[in-house]
């Protein structure tokens, strides 16, 4: 794994986190799509966490590998949760007009909460 | 000006060092250098990736200046060139589960200013960086 990705476990939630700082670009977005993908297909209506703490940076590829994730997640009738996106992150996915398609939480618990209810 | 050449991930990281170690940029806000730091990579992965298909040993070549409160950025490429005008709109409901093509778009929304010169093998960017102006 990619030393800037932390991926956790919370009961039966998988939480992908990343390094403070962690600029969010073409290497570091394979090892996300990757990483997250090993969580989701290991279980049944996997319940999946990307937490956008310490990301102070990301591109289109980014999107796209979040899009894939989604994919993946929904296919196996699993729920992903975007959490603690900065405002100019929240930005770019306005931009996109990808809000309505992906869940959000303002942080890393309320995703948590999300996921168990 | 100065040429890059390598997979995509040296390229991205060494223009970014060029770009953003700068001293024209000191003080600038975060807001702004995400900006630009955004622009940058999108155009440097378009230009690697579509402009010369992936190929690391042909040259991208960056400049950039600042014009008073203006920034201008440029990267170009060797390869056949594009047509801006033909690139599907990613927000359409079409484009919208698509996995790319967001780049262009971002990179319009960032920036204040955008020209595709050289038949689509340059990207000439203009982002103002004084805050009271922004958009």
């Amino acid at each position: 794994m990619d030393q800037a990705i932390e991926s956790t476990t919370f009961g039966d939630v998988s939480i992908v986190g990343f390094q403070t700082g962690s600029l969010l670009d073409e290497s570091l977005v394979r090892a996300l799509e990757s990483t997250a993908l090993n969580a989701a297909v290991t279980v049944d209506r996997p319940k999946l966490i990307v937490d956008f703490e310490g990301v102070v940076h990301l591109t289109s590829a980014a999107l796209g590998a979040l899009l894939t994730i989604r994919r993946e997640v929904e296919g196996r009738q699993g729920i992903l949760i975007l959490a603690s996106l900065s405002p100019a992150i929240d930005e770019v996915f306005d931009i996109a007009c990808l809000r309505p398609v992906f869940a959000f939480a303002a942080n890393r618990s309320a995703a948590i909460d999300l996921c168990q209810a | 000006m100065r040429s890059f050449t390598g997979s995509l991930s040296e390229v991205v990281q060494s223009t970014r060092d060029f770009v953003l170690q700068g001293d024209f940029l000191n003080g600038l806000s975060q807001e702004l250098i995400f900006a630009i730091r955004l622009a940058l990579e999108e155009a440097v992965t378009n230009a690697h990736r579509h402009g010369h298909g992936g190929d690391p040993d042909r040259p991208i070549s960056i400049a950039f200046s600042r014009h008073g409160d203006d920034l201008i950025l440029e990267v170009a490429d060797t390869g056949d060139g594009f047509d801006p005008g033909s690139v599907p709109d990613p927000r359409s409901p079409e484009g919208i589960e698509r996995s790319s093509g967001r780049g262009l778009l971002l990179i319009r929304a960032f920036m204040h200013h955008v020209e595709h010169l050289d038949a689509g093998r340059r990207i000439r960017m203009r982002r103002c960086l004084e805050p009271a102006r922004s958009s």
